[in-house]
């Protein structure tokens, strides 16, 4: 801060006088960074050091979301490259994981700029994913930006890739149906080839609900009839032999259902229920009694 | 050894007891069953039902999952060894919630963008646990929200901040608890209408702040602050409803935008916006079975607990953005139970209460905070009542002809020992699901604004 001058600025008190209870014990460097950042705001100042106090005060705490509002208005007013702002913004994203503004202010930027170009976007998102492979945040800013920049070509490999180092991966599955919906609206694809795809990996973990929860997804999205996946899921489970997979059931149930089998849907009703899935034995016995 | 033979008999019997129960809630009309075995030996039942790493490809995911069970299930085969079943630790978490009475040390700093939640969680956490508020704290309190109004419209997250719907959201429900008429009488619900209607997309859907994210959070945010305030009009929502349908997944529940993943807290937030809207709009705009469906499979087979996304940890939070669903779900579906409320509970008062200190968390090898706290609480008034539509209620807003009587209608009455044991000692205060405060604060909030002159006219419109 020791760059800028602020003598003719009185930073405005963060707390109440005299009213201890619920209030934060700031650090002086928080109160007077913050104190500061709300004077100049007051006055609507756009200025070199009201950005850099933007900076400090980000620093200080990244959820601040009247000082990421404030920058904006300040690099929009100054006509700043905002170019260099997607480079600072890199930086303070790979050091909060769990952030709201941070991609809130980068949809505003490449808005702003127009930027209908994924190359900047894909290694950072890439880095970050790798960091935490199910940071809603990120995964949430993906699925925007492939939209603006409406180019899916990069997103089956990507969650490919992921699926493919934990296929438990949920918020992977859920960008795979998003990507697979979206290219189907730009041009039909074969979706018998996406169905072999969900059948290996259930195969490879037969308990994963996300597979199984996107095969249904898939099946419903595309008005396909499950009752053709009937002897696939009879590899896994029955109303005879030992239940091996819990969602392998409940979805041998639906088949039955479609086929109008209710006696053999209420069969297996009662061996989730009873036996298999334990916990859930009343919505069990509650879509049992729907029958 | 001895006490490894000790427990192992005790654990048998257990699971005996857990059989005799079984046979007997398969037979019609079964007897009352014992109250402690229904939480006992589901218990002894969930420690049972762990992963079996045999079975499963061994990822990240399951590593995770694997630890959490594991310092979950010691948790509970100490309390089957005992031969007990966990209490609420009222006094202590009454302590923990009191240390807001005073100045808060310097770590809080990552809360000054959202003061407001403080003064919720705590006001209603205490109320739910039966303290009284005194009342030079509830003005000192009340003193600091009139001073995070903002000029531009919204309450902040703190003094000089812009208007966000959360801290909005959060600050308008603890003004209905800690504050007056007098107090209420100020609040310029004029201004706070326009400053909703600069956050409205053509979409349908709202922002957090000006400039900010939207999201189904900042939908249900817009929708419990206008409504409690008697400013919702048709227009404002106009499409929001269709906009949140569209927030709908193929798992069935919601997430935050248009084909984000099925997330716990923005379901929450998404069903709880369609049923202020009403009852019709809830039933046209989701696809219930579905949503069912995911929230049943959400709570988890050894914790008993809820995780907020397919194969994701359990965490004590999650009682309240999954398990809020469950009121919902009682008012439609009626008597027949979608989750286990018995779970629920066990997993609340036997893993997430800190017992030397106080407060609730996520999990065992997590600390409390006010958050973890509130919405744990939240999750055991949930597991202990039964939710039912009052037709007196229903009338009596319904003839003030606003479009969201049916959400002030939520009433609750304590819930048949069949399903959950509630031991008097552990019960809490009943609340209002949908605007998750004790019960009957909203309705009196409500019913003064509709007193109240509104006069708006819709330039924006």
């Amino acid at each position: 801060m020791e760059n800028f001058n602020y003598d003719d600025v009185q930073p405005l008190p963060l707390v109440e006088p005299n009213n201890p209870v619920t209030t934060i014990l700031y650090s002086d460097d928080y109160k007077r960074t913050l104190g500061l950042l709300a004077a100049l705001l007051e006055k609507k100042e756009y200025s070199e050091r009201a950005y850099h106090l933007t900076t400090e005060a980000i620093g200080l705490n990244a959820a601040h979301y009247t000082a990421w509002q404030y920058r904006y208005h300040i690099v929009i007013n100054l006509g700043y490259d905002l170019l260099n702002e997607l480079n600072w913004l890199e930086e303070i994203a790979l050091d909060n994981v769990k952030n709201y503004q941070i991609w809130n202010y980068r949809q505003l930027l490449i808005k702003k700029l127009e930027l209908k170009n994924l190359r900047r976007e894909i290694p950072l998102l890439e880095v970050m994913i790798d960091e935490d492979s199910k940071n809603y945040h990120v995964w949430s800013y993906r699925k925007w930006v492939v939209q603006y920049c409406n180019d899916y070509s990069n997103e089956l490999a990507f969650v490919g890739r992921l699926i493919k180092e934990d296929v438990y991966n949920n918020s992977a599955w859920a960008h795979r149906f998003f990507t697979i919906v979206k290219l189907n609206e730009i041009k039909q694809i074969n979706i018998q080839d996406e169905i072999d795809y969900v059948l290996e990996n259930i195969e490879l973990a037969i308990h994963n609900a996300s597979t199984w929860n996107y095969l249904s997804g898939i099946y419903e999205h595309f008005n396909r009839s499950i009752i053709e996946l009937e002897p696939f899921i009879s590899k896994f489970t029955g109303l005879d032999n030992e239940v091996n997979s819990t969602p392998a059931l409940e979805f041998l149930i639906r088949i039955f259902l479609v086929k109008g089998e209710k006696e053999k849907a209420s069969k297996g009703y009662d061996l989730l229920a009873k036996k298999f899935d334990t916990i859930r034995e009343n919505y069990w016995n509650f879509l049992k009694k729907k029958l | 050894m001895h006490s490894d033979k000790i427990r192992k008999s005790k654990y048998i019997l257990s699971l005996v007891g857990k059989k005799r129960l079984t046979e007997t809630t398969v037979v019609e009309d079964s007897p009352k069953s014992d109250q402690e075995n229904l939480q006992y030996n589901l218990m002894a039942q969930m420690v049972e039902n762990g992963i079996d790493l045999e079975k499963e490809l061994f990822t990240p995911t399951i590593e995770a999952q694997r630890a959490t069970e594991d310092e979950i299930k010691e948790l509970y085969d100490d309390l089957l060894e005992n031969g007990e079943t966990p209490h609420l630790l009222r006094e202590k978490h009454i302590r923990f919630l009191k240390m807001t009475f005073g100045q808060l040390p310097a770590p809080f700093k990552a809360m000054d963008h959202s003061q407001p939640w403080i003064f919720y969680w705590v006001t209603t956490s205490l109320t739910l646990l039966g303290y009284k508020i005194p009342e030079d704290i509830k003005i000192s309190l009340v003193s600091k929200l009139l001073g995070m109004f903002h000029k531009d419209g919204g309450i902040g997250g703190g003094p000089h901040q812009i208007g966000h719907v959360a801290a909005t959201y959060s600050g308008i429900l603890a003004l209905s608890l800690i504050a007056d008429k007098e107090v209420w009488s100020s609040i310029d619900r004029k201004a706070m209408y326009e400053w909703l209607w600069k956050l409205k997309g053509d979409d349908g859907s709202f922002a957090m702040h000006v400039g900010g994210e939207r999201d189904t959070r900042a939908t249900y945010c817009v929708l419990v602050t206008a409504s409690a305030l008697n400013i919702l009009t048709p227009e404002l929502v106009e499409g929001t409803a269709k906009w949140i349908s569209k927030c709908q997944t193929y798992e069935g529940g919601f997430g935050g935008t248009p084909f984000d993943e099925a997330h716990g807290g923005y379901t929450y937030c998404a069903a709880a916006s369609l049923l202020i809207l009403g009852r019709e709009t809830f039933l046209t705009s989701c696809n219930l079975d579905k949503l069912v469906h995911w929230a049943s499979t959400k709570q988890l087979n050894l914790e008993g607990g809820f995780s907020g996304r397919t194969n994701k940890l359990v965490d004590g939070c999650y009682s309240f953005w999954v398990g809020g669903l469950i009121p919902i779900f009682d008012i439609i579906l009626g008597e027949e139970e979608a989750v286990s409320r018995a779970g629920l509970q066990n997993y609340i008062l036997a893993c997430c209460q800190n017992d030397r200190n106080g407060g609730l968390r996520d999990k065992p090898s997590k600390q409390p905070d006010f958050y973890h706290t509130t919405y744990c609480l939240f999750g055991l008034a949930i597991a202990q009542n039964k939710f039912n539509i009052n037709q007196k209620l229903l009338r009596n807003f319904t003839s003030l002809n606003s479009l969201d009587s049916f959400a002030y209608a939520f009433d609750s009455h304590e819930i048949s020992d069949s399903i959950v044991n509630v031991d008097e000692f552990n019960k809490i205060g009943k609340f209002n699901p949908i605007f998750p405060l004790p019960e009957g604060v909203i309705n009196k909030y409500k019913e003064y604004f509709t007193t109240q002159p509104f006069e708006h006219f819709d330039v924006f419109v």
